[in-house]
């Protein structure tokens, strides 16, 4: 799976002219050319200013006056048109490869890619992550690897160093990973779930007195939301509710226990317009069905995402083609 | 001169005026890093990365072209080239040293002004044709700005006009002979601070250069453009910007008028004074939005300009 | 993938914003809807950077999951680790010792202040763009925060996850010459802060950019749920450290700055007052930093060790951006049965629906700013 590609990448094709003019001496203008244009490529990399996580403000730590890029020639481009490198600083998501792969597609020739961190590199610690992709070099290839989480300055600045060395010597050869387009079916069956005795403390109302409540509370002065959040008991699906009075310096929480193939519990967006984005993503990561929400759609994952990842029936690493591999798939291109 | 000799002459002309604006990408860069507490480019030709520039045009002129497919291709492909040429239009009438001057006609200031307006033309056509909404937004604003700041920034052209009583660049230079027009009391320094606000305004300068400003429409007009294009618009944009520095050490400063040296020599360094001066806003300044922008023009700077030349023109008419 | 076509009203010109922008903070999306430059409806789009922390922590043990989450929030990564540290605390009663308790507060607000320089930062990039002043702006901060990243660096060994806290106590104790290196930053800092006030509440381009920019109503702060300088600028004195104290916070003498128009200029002020503040708690820290041990809990070997009672329990504390709690319900077992990081940004860039419409792009651009979303922290 570990191929490395060697993009046509349309340069001046001098050999070919040289080639095809057959003169004494040519050649070694040729050459001379070419190693004047590829100095010229080193001295003047300029990067798509582009952060994606904690590794995206040691790059800006990196740029600032103590490190100072611009010593090397490397100044930051807002536009993917004018840049020649693109510094993947954090973490790739399922969401957010395609948009990498339009921005890098839309930067012209010659160009290169910098994985910095261990998230861009492998994923890191949430490699396994059902949103995230394990490696940069499943999007993109990549040139150089700048290992650190996140890397220091100096890190970066070796990073752009070898890139240069990369660049004189001619040897640029990326990296990128395919993963296959097949899901294992039996990895997304679901696991039998036991149940569990967890005490279920606080205050329980039903479904259907939600607003009723939440009304009564807002009335009292309960006026700052804090969260909306679900628990998976398996045997219920749980929404716990927490507002608080902050004149008073007091706080409320509820719950309701929802059955759990048929979550459905009433909005209360019309009484705190926060809940909107707090009910979305209780309707994203556990599918509760919020009836009378204005705007009931995923917020953190696609739109077209399958399953409610934080049920305890989804499993974790599951894949998503063509971007995020199977663990299979992963372990194997691990051990090459 | 022979017409043979003046093609010559302004192809030397050319080669220095492209040559002194690539390093002036090298001077800003290393101004702003001494006013940022940075080195500035250091690595490439020691010492100081004097070998930057050379690097950096050098990387453009061999980057991919692209020309977006569903952008107006000829269209694209004309206004780098548009804003090139007019740009450098201008140094054609403007005098380099007290006596020479490529091409010396009597209405300097007034075909330098024209022409000058000519490259917002460019960068109109620069943002309709790339297809892309962010360049449209910032070929707008630049259209609204340039047609806006024309007004105060003739205003305040005219007063160096009014005072030496012609529109020949010569004439202007002589009249200051021993007071410089930016010496006139209340009336020069005012036509000369609404000249600067109103050439940065025109040139997007900070704190208006809001059809480039980067942290809302990503790169403006150029949005789109890469390699050798996106060069011609950064070159265009040093030498208007040399241009109006040029102008104004013409016009308020006394241009090649001074002691010791030659008047090249003091044109030159007028110039450079003029340019870090204009370096130093960019550098210390936040950027205006649009409406402020306006607001700025059309209730301060264009009444303040058109009573200045009203003022200027009693004098004269007063003394003269 | 989301490619789907923009529904706009006739006269609406549709700009997408982000998630690859100068200006957005990292990965979000806005989809401002407008007519000329107004802005007339706006729908952001998040998740870019949704990396489920919280089915992570369901699979990772209890000692594990400090560092991981000091990866969530990325301007201060110890508010992280310290909220869920407290979280399985309260959980498993578990004292902590008073020195540790300091230590944690030294390092939280040493935190503070570098976060909120980056948000003077990238304002500053925002309102004069990366090619100018806001740059210029920018660099200086940076400067300043490298500062305490040195600090913090000789004192746990990394720039700024510095891995802190840990449950029980810290990891870390401060060494022989920490103290003067201290209070010689922090004089420094306070003289460079003071000058960039001086300089920006004069600055006539500042002051015009950012007053009347973006009003919150502390009715819509509160409703919103929005937490931090942002409610704080509109009026409402509510701060987790003095609210509901946890870490000690009760023993130091500190000011919590109101804003009372709730505009963009109120919340840089605030963060801004709040930097001096944080510098006087620090120097609090030191002057009474008690002799003791720094963690109550043996050095852990095994991570499978602790496992607290079944239960939950909801800890919070005030991130530079606000309130940042974790909600943890525990199974009994060494790892957390479901975890909810209750975050402040996501609450406060709620908010952009309601306050971005009737503004222009170049504000919208200096409202974003001014919220100091970071979308580690929104996305999880």
């Amino acid at each position: 799976m570990g191929t490395s590609v060697d993009e046509k990448k349309p340069r001046l094709g001098l050999e070919t002219l040289g080639e095809l003019i057959r003169l004494p001496g040519l050649n070694v203008f040729l050459t001379s050319t070419k190693e004047l244009f590829s100095w010229a490529e080193k001295s003047s990399l300029w990067p798509l200013s582009f952060g994606l996580a904690c590794c995206a403000i040691e790059m800006m730590a990196t740029f600032a006056s103590r490190f100072d890029l611009d010593r090397f020639g490397v100044i930051a481009r807002a536009s993917p048109r004018q840049s020649d490198l693109m510094i993947i600083a954090g973490t790739v998501t399922i969401k957010m490869a395609e948009r990498i792969k339009k921005l890098y597609n839309q930067m012209p020739f010659p160009k290169w890619v910098i994985a910095a961190g261990s998230c861009a590199i492998s994923g890191d610690h949430y490699r396994h992550i059902y949103s995230v992709v394990p490696g940069v070099d499943w999007v993109i290839p990549v040139d150089v690897y700048v290992s650190g989480c996140p890397p220091t300055p100096e890190a970066f600045m070796e990073g752009i160093i070898r890139l240069q060395r990369i660049i004189t010597e001619g040897k640029t050869k990326p990296h990128l990973n395919t993963a296959y387009n097949k899901i294992e079916q039996e990895t997304l069956k679901a696991k039998p779930q036991k149940t569990l005795d967890i005490p279920k403390t606080g205050t329980y109302i039903l479904p259907g007195e939600v607003p009723a409540f939440a009304r009564d509370l807002r009335e009292r002065g309960f006026d700052f939301l804090t969260y909306i959040t679900a628990v998976d008991y398996v045997d219920t699906l749980d929404v716990a509710y927490n507002v608080r009075s902050l004149e008073n310096n007091e706080e409320q929480t509820w719950k309701v226990s929802l059955e759990p193939s048929n979550p459905i519990v009433p909005s209360i967006t019309s009484m705190y317009k926060g809940a909107e984005w707090h009910e979305r993503e209780a309707y994203d990561l556990f599918g509760i069905d919020f009836t009378g929400h204005p705007d009931l759609r995923r917020i953190l994952l696609p739109d077209d995402w399958q399953g409610y990842p934080l049920k305890k029936s989804y499993l974790m690493d599951t894949p998503k083609p063509p971007y995020r591999p199977s663990r299979k798939e992963y372990e194997a291109w691990k051990k090459e | 001169m022979t017409s043979t000799e003046n093609i010559a002459q302004g192809i030397i002309l050319l080669g220095a005026i492209l040559l002194i604006v690539t390093y002036l990408t090298w001077l800003e860069r290393k101004f702003a890093a001494r006013l940022q507490s940075r080195i500035g480019p250091y690595w490439v030709g020691r010492p100081h990365g004097w070998l930057q520039p050379i690097a950096d045009a050098l990387k453009l002129l061999i980057k991919e072209d692209i020309t977006p497919s569903k952008s107006d291709r000829f269209l694209f492909n004309l206004a780098p080239v548009w804003v090139v040429v007019t740009s450098l239009l201008g140094f054609a009438f403007l005098p380099l040293t007290a006596s020479w001057v490529l091409v010396n006609i009597d209405l300097g200031l007034l075909y330098f002004s024209a022409i000058g307006s000519l490259i917002v033309i460019g960068i109109f056509i620069a943002g309709w044709a790339s297809n892309n909404k962010y360049a449209l937004i910032s070929a707008l604003r630049a259209a609204a700005q340039v047609v806006a700041y024309e007004v105060p920034l003739l205003l305040s052209l005219l007063v160096p006009a009014v005072f030496a009583g012609s529109l020949d660049f010569q004439d202007i230079i002589r009249a200051q002979d021993g007071h410089w027009f930016i010496l006139f009391p209340v009336v020069g320094q005012i036509s000369f601070l609404t000249f600067l606000l109103a050439a940065l305004a025109e040139g997007n300068r900070i704190p208006f250069d809001l059809s480039e400003a980067e942290s809302e429409l990503v790169a403006g007009f150029n949005v789109e453009y890469s390699g050798m294009k996106f060069a011609y618009f950064y070159l265009a944009e040093y030498v208007h910007l040399l241009a109006a520095s040029l102008l104004v050490s013409i016009l308020f400063l006394g241009g090649p008028l001074g002691p010791f040296f030659s008047g090249g020599v003091w044109v030159a360094i007028k110039t450079l004074l003029v340019f870090l001066g204009v370096l130093w806003i960019r550098w210390s300044f936040l950027r205006v939005r649009i409406d402020q922008l306006m607001m700025l023009n059309w209730k301060v700077l264009t009444p303040l300009t058109l009573v200045n030349l009203l003022l200027a023109g009693l004098w004269v008419s007063l003394n003269g | 993938m989301e490619e789907r076509v923009i529904e706009r009203e006739f006269g609406e010109f549709a700009l997408n914003m982000g998630p690859q922008h100068p200006s957005t903070h990292g990965v979000f999306r806005l989809e401002l809807h407008l007519r000329g430059e107004t802005v007339v409806k706006v729908i952001p789009h998040i998740g870019y950077l949704h990396r489920g922390v919280e089915k992570l922590s369901e699979t990772l043990d209890y000692d594990i999951l400090p560092p991981v989450y000091e990866r969530d929030d990325y301007l201060s990564p110890t508010a992280n680790s310290l909220a869920f540290v407290l979280a399985v605390e309260k959980l498993a009663g578990i004292e902590v010792p008073k020195r540790a308790s300091y230590l944690r507060v030294l390092v939280a607000e040493l935190q503070r202040v570098t976060s909120h320089l980056v948000w003077l930062g990238t304002f500053g990039l925002d309102l004069g763009g990366a090619l100018g002043g806001g740059s210029t702006l920018f660099l200086y901060c940076f400067r300043e925060r490298e500062k305490i990243l040195d600090l913090l660096e000789a004192l746990t060994g990394t720039r700024f996850h510095t891995n802190m806290n840990q449950i029980g106590g810290v990891r870390y104790d401060v060494y022989a010459s920490f103290d003067g290196d201290l209070s010689q930053t922090i004089g420094y800092l306070k003289k460079r802060i003071s000058e960039y006030k001086d300089m920006l509440e004069n600055n006539p381009v500042f002051l015009k950019r950012t007053k009347g920019v973006g009003v919150v109503r502390p009715e819509l702060a509160k409703e919103v749920g929005a937490s931090g300088p942002v409610l704080r600028g509109s009026g409402v004195a509510y701060d987790i450290r003095k609210n509901k104290p946890y870490s000690d916070y009760t023993e130091f003498e500190f000011r919590i700055p109101v804003g009372r128009n709730g505009d963009a200029y109120d919340r840089y002020r605030v963060r801004l007052e709040e930097m001096f503040e944080s510098l006087s708690i620090i120097h609090q820290v030191m002057e009474g930093l008690p002799e003791g041990p720094i963690h109550s809990r043996k050095p852990v070997k095994i991570a499978l060790l602790l496992k607290p009672p079944k239960g939950e329990a909801y800890a919070a504390v005030e991130s530079p951006r606000g309130e940042l709690g974790v909600f943890i319900v525990s199974d009994g077992s060494s790892k957390p049965y479901r975890v909810k990081v209750r975050s402040p940004s996501f609450s406060n860039i709620a908010l952009i629906p309601y306050i971005l419409p009737g503004h222009l792009i170049a504000d919208a651009v200096a409202i974003l700013g001014s919220l100091d979303p970071v979308f580690g922290d929104v996305d999880r």
